[in-house]
Parts: structure tokens; sequence; C-alpha cells
């Protein structure tokens, strides 16, 4: 269920916290651990993610603060709304209304704020895997990537499920009967990056670009 | 040494000259079990810089080329992969035939293999291979579904049927057609073979004459193989295509992309300009995957080397079928069939991913299906 050749692949490639990751994945798996070898291949898919923009210098933690603390505050007011069910409460908007008014105004006049800065914490892994599509060069190439979108959402969900509790209160294992699509649409994702990578690598050093 | 020991040792000679480089080159081998684990070639080596090494052990010239053909399609799968930047070399174990192979960025002899740095300062890639790669993209594809296929499958003749004397087939279709010239055609040719080899009778030991026998099968492969059918084959349909879609056939020929052969190919210009390629094309079961393989190539190179484009490419696909016989039903004598092809959803699919329109023979129907293509095609 977890391919051998994957994870030589990923070895091969340079890429150790991938082919770890999947090696425990195929341990878990092996010993009927499903549900630990879902986590396990989710932080592979992760380790993908990460390793990939890292070689291609996509920093993991860029964001721009004003946009950052924009989502912080929207979330704060929902909750607030959602907590009182008063209609004062939906005044919390017109304050996160004036700060991004402030922020507009800021990105527009200042170049060096639309350029983000590291912050603390890593990215999304979505926002991650829509950057390494911009800096891929190969047309062909974005275009898998781009296809995988809605599989890294998908796969991601099932992580989720495996790693955290059910939110009804029952008990939640991966049902093994579920286990072989799921391992496979998780090693389908972490193959097309890997791949993806290689191409990119072989189209920068012949073309010199 | 046969074949099979000629690419164990170029397999081992390979593997030392992998492992005698200095440190950090580190690659991975096929597989090849399943679809996903293989990698399209027998080597990919990933580092200190990506390529991938396709072994090969020459025989003729004709042998290199078909093989060609496939060679490429391993490329087309690992560009859909890992780019078309990524480079193959080749390695054979002979020196003679090196400028032979085609699609290669670079042919090596094992015996005279460079150092992995020499390789990288010196390796480019092939400028018709990349041409191929980029200009041959079908772009998107429509992939047709198992109920599509299905749906499509009355009225669907095999090429045993078309040349059997005891099918009846629908008046003014094209399998009547087809059958009223090949069914004489056959018998002439079965007629011209006896009578040589009537010529050829020597006495056998105990002094009877022999003859060589020939099953129906081995007569319908040597019909098969006759350089006289095809042309009759393509007259008749083509002569079809203009009745009911109006325009012209025309033939064209390349002979580009460092392939050595010829790839030869009739294009239908429908009155509004639009220009189709048309093949015809019919295997067994037992040759399916390798023909597959070859159609591909061909479509990718049939694109990136026609000048001024086509508009679509139409694949006819029809089967050789088996031997037509008779049996009886509870309702009288009743024709009994070969199933329809040797054709499944895959191999459909592999086509329409290369770009080819696939349409079956169903040359029984009054407007078989290639010909619904043709005119939506040639509709203003």
């Amino acid at each position: 269920m977890i391919s051998k050749n994957l994870i030589q692949l990923a070895d091969a490639a340079g890429y150790d916290a991938i082919s770890f990751e999947l090696g425990k994945a195929k341990e878990r798996a092996d010993s009927q651990l499903f549900t630990e070898a879902v986590m396990r291949l989710g932080r592979a898919t992760e380790a993908t993610l990460y390793a990939v923009a890292r070689e291609f210098d996509v920093d993991l933690k860029l964001h721009i603060p004003a946009l950052a603390a924009l989502q912080e505050s929207l979330i704060g007011a929902e909750t607030m709304i959602m907590k009182s069910g008063g209609a004062a409460e939906v005044k919390l908007l017109a304050n996160v209304s004036k700060k991004l008014s402030l922020a507009v105004a800021d990105l527009m006049e200042c170049e060096n704020s639309r350029k983000g800065i590291s912050g603390e914490r890593v990215r999304g892994n979505a926002r991650i895997l829509n950057e390494l599509i911009l800096v891929v060069g190969d047309p062909s190439s974005r275009r898998r990537l781009k296809k995988n979108k809605e599989l890294l959402n998908s796969v991601m969900n099932q992580r989720n499920s495996g790693a955290h509790a059910c939110p009804i209160g029952s008990k939640r294992e991966i049902d093994p009967g579920c286990f072989p699509k799921l391992a496979a649409d998780f090693q389908d994702f972490i193959r097309a990056v890997i791949e993806v990578s290689i191409g990119e690598r072989s189209r920068r050093l012949m073309t010199n670009s | 040494m046969n074949r099979q020991k000629q690419i164990q040792e170029l397999e081992r000679q390979v593997q030392v000259w992998l492992d005698g480089q200095s440190d950090g080159v580190r690659y991975v081998r096929s597989t090849g079990r399943h679809l996903k684990d293989s990698l399209e070639v027998d080597f990919l080596v990933l580092q200190p810089f990506p390529f991938a090494i396709e072994m090969m052990v020459s025989s003729s010239r004709g042998a290199i080329q078909v093989r060609a053909k496939r060679f490429l399609n391993q490329r087309i799968s690992l560009a859909e992969r890992f780019s078309r930047f990524l480079p193959v070399i080749v390695v054979t174990l002979e020196s003679d035939f090196l400028d032979r192979f085609s699609f290669a960025d670079a042919v090596f002899s094992v015996m005279d293999l460079p150092s992995i740095e020499a390789l990288r300062e010196n390796l480019n890639l092939d400028d018709a291979v990349q041409r191929v790669l980029k200009e041959g993209d079908p772009g998107e594809v429509h992939f047709s579904t198992s109920e599509d296929v299905v749906g499509r499958g009355c009225g669907i003749s095999s090429f045993s049927e078309l040349v059997s004397p005891h099918v009846t087939f629908p008046e003014k279709t094209l399998a009547q057609r087809l059958q009223r010239t090949l069914v004489p055609l056959k018998a002439e040719i079965e007629e011209g073979d006896e009578s040589t080899s009537l010529k050829k009778m020597t006495p056998s030991k105990n002094g009877s004459m022999q003859s060589p026998s020939r099953s129906g099968r081995n007569s319908l492969l040597s019909f098969i193989r006759s350089r006289r059918v095809w042309p009759e084959f393509e007259r008749v349909l083509y002569s079809f295509i203009l009745e009911r879609c109006g325009g012209e056939i025309k033939a064209k020929r390349f002979k580009k992309g460092g392939y050595q052969g010829q790839i030869s190919r009739n294009v239908w210009h429908a009155s509004n300009g639009r220009r189709v390629v048309l093949r015809r094309f019919m295997t067994s079961p037992g040759n399916i995957s390798l023909r597959v393989q070859e159609l591909i190539a061909e479509a990718w190179m049939t694109r990136a080397f026609t000048e001024g484009g086509i508009d679509a490419q139409v694949l006819l696909m029809g089967s050789t079928g088996g031997d037509v016989r008779e049996v009886k039903t509870l309702k009288g004598i009743t024709m009994a069939r070969e199933p329809s092809g040797p054709f499944e959803i895959q191999h459909i699919n592999l086509l329409e991913g290369a770009g080819w329109t696939v349409c079956p023979w169903d040359f029984e129907n009054e407007k078989p299906d290639f010909i619904k293509v043709l005119e939506e095609i040639g509709h203003d």
C-alpha cells in the first residue's frame, strides 16, 4: 500500500524527511495501525511541500502582517457574534472594515509592505502549493500541480480525521477498508510534487534559468 | 548471447558505471511492476543532476526504427511526469549503430560512457524531441467512459467478417461496399497463391505430392499482409467519405524529427478548410499494447511536424476478428460472431489522451461514428 519505489525516489532525490515519513507510514500500515499511518502520510505530504518549497526559495513563513491581523480580527468578530447572538457585536465588523481600509492604503502607498515579511507561523499547505505553482517554469508541470490542488485538500481533510478526535464524541479510527484508496491518494499527491520538482531541477539546469 | 542476456549484461555494466562514479551519484531503477511505480526508463539518476538512462540492444535498422516510436512514447510519458527538460540518454552494447537511434539526447556504447561530470557539461536536449514534446501536446482532450464504448458497440465489423462471403451486411453501407471489394480480391489472391504453391509442390518421402496447407486463420493473416488489400480498402473508404462529407483526401508524408523512417498520413481537407488526419488501424489482442504506444508517438509527431496544423486526428480502430462460423439456434441458423475487438477502455483512453478521436469499425451502420465526427468538423 505504501510504495517502496516512492520511498526510494524521495530518498534518491535528497528528500530525507519525506522518505522517513513514508517509511514510518509503511511500518504503521504493515502493523495494521491505519489511523497512525494516515497521520504519517499527512506528515509526509507536508514534508513534501516544505522540502520542495525550500528548494525553490519559497518562504514558508512569509506573510503581510496587516492582512494576517485582519484575518485574526475577522475570526474574533465571528466568534463574538455567534456567542452573544446580539446585533451590537455585528458592529465589530466595522472595526475590521476600518482596519481593511488602512491596510489597503498602506499597501497601495508602500511597496515594501507588499513584499511581506517572514513570520513565525508556517503558512497553510494550500497557500504553499499555490506559491509553488507560481515558481515552476514549465506550463505542463504547473498544470499538473493545479490539478492536484483538490487532491491536497481532500487528503489533508483525511489527515485531520486521523489526527483529531471526533467532534461528536464518538470513537474514531480510519476504516481499514478505506485505507488503500486513501494511501494511494496521499502518494499520488506526493509523487506529483516530487516529479514536478525533478522536472524543475532539469529545466533550470538544461535552460540555465 | 541472446537478447535477454544482452540486456542483463548491459544493465550490469551501467550499474557498475554508476556505482563507480565519485560520491554523490544517486539513482533509482525501474521496477516496472505497477504502472505508477514504473519509471518509464531503466534508470533515473537524480543526483548530482537528473537524467534518465534507457538501455537498448540494437539489431536490424528496421527493428531500431520500430523501437524508435515506442521510445518516443516513453519520452512523452516521462515528459508528462518529469517535464520535457529531463534529458534521456540511450546506452547500448555495440558502438556500430549509435547514429541509428532516434529521439535520444545522447547515445553511448556502454564501453565508452563518459564521466558524470563530462556528461553534465556536454549533454544537450535534442531539438526534434523538444519540438515534439512542446508542439505535439494535444492540450485538453475528451476521454470516453466504458458506457460510451459499450454504447458505440453496435454495427461493428471485424476484418474477418468484411472478407467473408457468408456474412450479410445492410444495403449501401460501408461494410457492404468493403465486402464487395475485398471478397473477390481475397479469392483472387488465394487463387494466385494456390497456383504458385502447386508449382512448388515437391514429392514427399512416400512419393505423394505435398502442398502447404493453410488454415482459415492463416489464410486471413496472409490476406491481411498482402500489399493489395489496404490500397483497395482505403479506396473504398475514402470514396465513401467524399460521397458523404465532400472535401478531398490528400496524402501527406514527412520524414523529420530524427526519425529515420517515414510517416505517411492521409488528410481529409473539409470544404471549410479544416484538416483531419485519418488513420486506419487494425490489430490483434496480442499486439495491442505495443501498437498503442506507437500510435501515441505518431499522434504527437504528426501534430509537431504538420505545417499549418491540423484540426483533428481520427483513428478508425478495428480488429482482425476470428473466423466466422454458422451455429444452429432454436430459431434456425444464426451467424456467430467473434467479439467486436481486442480494445479495452484503457487502450482507448490512452489513445484519446494522445489526441486521437477513436472511432470503431461500425461500418454496418447507415452513418458510422467517424462520418458523424467528420460532418461535425466539416460543418461551417
